[in-house]
C-alpha cells in the first residue's frame, strides 16, 4: 500500500456512502449518551436536573445525525480519501508507549522509545537518527521541565 | 484621556524583562510554527498551554497571544515563498505573493506582507483599545438569557461558516458540548459521563483535549508537501525594498484590507481566514484591472495580509470584553484564562483591568518584534521550510506527551490525548472539523449554566428568550444562519441542480 496522498485521484480507494455511515454513527452515539443521561435526573425547565441539558443535546444530535444520513441518501457524497494508516498507528502507539512508560521507566528511556516509535510513522525513518533525536529531546525536556520548572518527573527506571 | 492612562499602565506592565521575554518568545515560536507547512497556531497554543501554567497570568496570556498573531505572520512567509500556506488564513497570500516570488520579487512581497501585517495589526489594536471598554460596559447589562442566546449564535455561526459541511460542523458542536458535560455537574453534584474514572470527576482536561484534537489528529493527517525542495532563497535587505510605485499602489488596499479585517474579526466565527479572502475579493471587485489579480500584483498581497492581522487583533474584542470567543483559537485563549483562574466576561475588563491593558500593550510590542523578526531574519525562516517531516512527528509527539503529563503528573491525561486524538482522527476522516468541537467543549458548560439560571429566573418560561431584545435578536440571527443554507439546498434540489 502506497501513501494515499501521493496517488493520482482515481487510484485513491474510496469508502462507499461515507456520510450514511457517519450519520448512523452519530445517531448511535446520541442514543448511547442519551441513555446514560436518563439516569442523571431530568428535572423541570424551572429546576433543571443534571440530565436536562445532555438529554436535549442528544435529541438534537440524533436529529442532526438523521439529517446527515438522509442527505447522503438524497445526494451521495463522493467519498473520502483513504488516510495514511501507518502514520496514525505509529503516532498513536508512541503516545501509548509514553503513557505506559513514563512512570515505571522514567523520562530518558521513555522519550527515546517514544521518539523511535513516532519516527517509524514516516517511511524514511532511520533508526540511528531517531535514537539521536530521542536523546536530544530527552535532554532538552529534562532541562526545561525538570531543571527550570522543577517538576518531579521520574528520570530513570524505578528500583523495585 | 482615560484610555491613554490605562494603556500607559499596560505598557509599564509589559516593559519588564520577563514579560518582554515571553512576548518575544511567543511571537518567535508562533512564526516558527506558522512557517512549518500544515501546522497551525492551534498546535502552537496547545503545545505551549502546559508551560504557561507555570507563569503568572499576564505573562501566560501575552505569550499565547504572541503565538497566535505570530503564526498569522509566519504562514504568509511559506505561502509566498513555496506556494503552500503555513496557516489557512495565509492561503490567499499564495495567489499573488507566490507569483511575485516566481517573478523574482519574492523579497519585495515578503517585505510588503510584513509591513501590511504590521499596519493591519496596529489598526486592529487601536480599535480594540477604543471599543473594548464600551463593549464591555454594554455587556454588563446582559442577563443569563442574553448570554445563552449570544453563545447559541456564536456556535451556530461558527458551524455555518466552515470549509466543510455545515451539518457536520453542527454535529461536532453538539458533541463538543457533550464532551464538556463530562465530570461533576456544578449545580446538582451529579457525576456525568465519568464512566467510573475518578480522574474524570473534574472533567476532561482542556489541555489534553486540545492536544489530542490539534496535535495527534493533526500530525497523523497533515499533508506532506515536500514544499522545501527547490527553494533556494538568499534574501538581502536591498532586494526587499519596494519601488515607489509599489508603495503608491499599496496604501489604499492596506487601508481597505484593515477595515475589512477589523470588522470581520469582531463578528462571531469569521476571523482571520475569511477576512483575508474577503479583503482580496473586495480589492479585485473595485479594481479597474481585476484581470491582473493572480498575476503577481502587490495589491493582492497587502490587502489580505493587512486584513488577517487586523482580524487576529480585533478577534480579542468579543473574547475579552464579553467573554464569548468568536473562533476556536479564541476559545482556547479563553480556556487558558480560565485555567489561570480569571473568569471570562465583562467583569474581566474591570476586575482584571491590569491584565487587559497589559495584553493590549503587548500586542503593540509583539507586532514591533514581528517586524524586526520578519524583515532582517527572513532568511532564517526560509530555511525552516526544509525541515523534513520525519523529524517533526517525533518532536511533536514527545512535546505533547511531556507537556500534558507535566500538568498534573498523571499518565491518565496522556491516555486522554490518545483517546481524543483517535476521535479527532476519525472525525477528520469523516469530514467533521475539530474547531467547532472545541468551541462547543469550552462554551458548553457556560451555556448550561446560563440556561439554567435564565430558566430559574423566568420560572421555567421559555418566552424569556424572545422578550429580551438582545437575546431575541441573537436567536433570530442564529435561526437565519440555520435556515438560509437549508432553503438554498432545497431549492437547488428541486431545480435538479447540484448544490455547491
Amino acid at each position: 500500500m502506497q501513501d494515499g496522498h501521493f496517488l493520482a485521484p482515481r487510484q485513491r480507494r474510496r469508502i462507499d456512502r461515507p456520510d450514511l455511515v457517519a450519520g448512523l454513527v452519530v445517531i448511535a452515539l446520541s442514543f448511547l449518551f442519551g441513555v446514560l443521561a436518563l439516569g442523571y435526573g431530568f428535572g423541570t425547565p424551572r429546576q433543571m436536573g443534571a440530565g436536562f441539558f445532555p438529554l436535549t443535546l442528544c435529541a438534537l444530535g440524533g436529529l442532526l445525525g438523521a439529517a446527515l444520513a438522509a442527505k447522503s441518501v438524497l445526494r451521495p457524497e463522493p467519498g473520502f480519501e483513504r488516510p495514511d494508516l501507518r502514520r496514525f498507528l505509529f503516532v498513536s502507539a508512541a503516545f501509548l508507549v509514553f503513557g505506559l512508560g513514563i512512570e515505571p521507566a522514567g523520562l530518558f528511556v521513555t522519550l527515546v522509545a517514544t521518539t523511535l516509535i513516532a519516527s517509524l510513522a514516516h517511511r524514511d525513518a532511520k533508526v540511528v537518527e531517531s535514537l539521536a533525536l530521542g536523546a536530544a529531546l530527552a535532554v532538552a525536556v529534562w532541562v526545561v521541565f525538570v531543571l527550570l520548572l522543577g517538576l518531579p518527573i521520574p528520570l530513570w527506571p524505578a528500583a523495585r | 484621556m482615560d484610555v491613554l492612562a490605562l494603556l500607559a499602565g499596560g505598557f509599564a506592565a509589559v516593559l519588564t524583562p520577563q514579560n518582554l521575554f515571553y512576548c518575544f518568545a511567543g511571537v518567535a515560536l508562533g512564526t516558527f510554527i506558522g512557517v512549518l507547512p500544515g501546522l497551525g497556531a492551534m498546535l502552537g497554543i496547545a503545545l505551549l498551554l502546559p508551560l504557561t501554567f507555570h507563569l503568572p497570568p499576564d505573562a501566560a496570556i501575552i505569550m499565547l497571544a504572541g503565538i497566535y498573531y505570530g503564526g498569522e505572520y509566519g504562514g504568509s512567509i511559506t505561502a509566498i515563498l513555496v506556494n503552500v500556506p503555513g496557516t489557512p488564513s495565509a492561503a490567499v497570500a499564495c495567489l499573488d505573493g507566490n507569483r511575485m516570488a516566481r517573478q523574482g520579487r519574492g523579497a519585495v512581497a515578503l517585505f510588503a506582507s510584513a509591513v501590511a501585517s504590521f499596519i493591519g495589526g496596529s489598526i486592529g489594536i487601536v480599535l480594540m483599545t477604543l471599543f473594548s471598554p464600551a463593549i464591555g460596559r454594554f455587556a454588563l447589562s446582559f442577563t443569563s438569557a442574553d448570554y445563552f442566546a449570544v453563545m447559541v449564535l456564536g456556535l451556530i455561526a461558527a458551524a455555518s461558516i466552515t470549509n466543510g459541511s455545515a451539518l457536520k460542523a453542527l454535529i461536532a458542536v453538539v458533541f463538543g458540548i457533550l464532551a464538556g458535560m463530562v465530570g461533576t455537574d456544578v449545580s446538582t453534584g451529579v457525576q456525568r459521563y465519568a464512566m467510573g474514572f475518578h480522574e474524570l470527576i473534574g472533567g476532561i482536561s482542556l489541555v489534553a483535549l486540545a492536544m489530542g484534537l490539534f496535535g495527534l489528529a493533526e500530525v497523523a493527517t497533515a499533508r506532506e508537501t515536500g514544499a522545501g525542495e527547490g527553494v533556494r532563497y538568499r534574501i538581502g535587505l536591498r532586494d526587499m525594498l519596494p519601488t515607489r510605485e509599489d508603495l503608491r499602489r499599496s496604501i489604499l488596499p492596506i487601508g481597505r484590507g484593515s477595515a475589512v479585517g477589523s470588522l470581520l474579526g469582531v463578528l462571531p466565527a469569521t476571523g482571520a481566514t475569511i477576512a483575508s479572502y474577503l479583503a482580496y475579493s473586495v480589492e479585485k471587485r473595485i479594481s479597474r484591472h481585476p484581470e491582473r489579480f493572480g498575476t503577481g500584483i502587490i495589491e493582492g498581497v497587502v490587502a489580505p495580509e493587512s486584513a488577517n492581522n487586523a482580524a487576529a487583533q480585533t478577534g480579542f474584542i468579543p473574547t475579552l470584553a464579553i467573554g464569548i470567543p468568536g473562533s476556536a483559537t479564541m476559545a482556547l485563549m479563553l480556556g487558558a484564562l480560565m485555567i489561570q483562574g480569571i473568569p471570562p466576561g465583562p467583569q474581566l475588563m474591570t476586575r482584571n483591568a491590569d491584565l487587559f491593558w497589559a495584553l493590549v500593550a503587548s500586542f503593540w510590542i509583539g507586532n514591533l518584534f514581528l517586524l524586526v523578526l520578519n524583515i532582517p531574519l527572513v532568511g532564517l525562516w526560509v530555511r525552516l521550510v526544509h525541515i523534513p517531516y520525519r523529524y517533526l512527528f517525533p518532536v511533536i509527539v514527545c512535546l505533547i506527551s511531556v507537556g500534558v503529563y507535566s500538568v498534573a503528573l498523571s499518565s491518565f491525561d496522556v491516555f486522554v490525548v490518545l483517546a481524543v486524538g483517535i476521535l479527532g482522527y476519525l472525525m477528520r476522516i469523516g469530514g467533521f472539523e475539530a474547531a467547532p468541537f472545541l468551541m462547543g467543549f469550552i462554551l458548553g458548560p457556560m451555556m448550561e449554566e446560563n440556561l439554567r439560571r435564565a430558566m430559574q429566573l423566568a420560572r421555567g418560561d421559555f418566552g424569556v428568550f424572545l422578550s429580551r431584545p438582545i437575546s431575541a435578536t441573537c436567536l433570530a440571527l442564529a435561526m437565519l444562519a440555520l435556515v438560509v443554507p437549508l432553503v438554498r439546498f432545497l431549492r437547488m434540489k428541486l431545480r435538479g441542480g447540484v448544490p455547491v
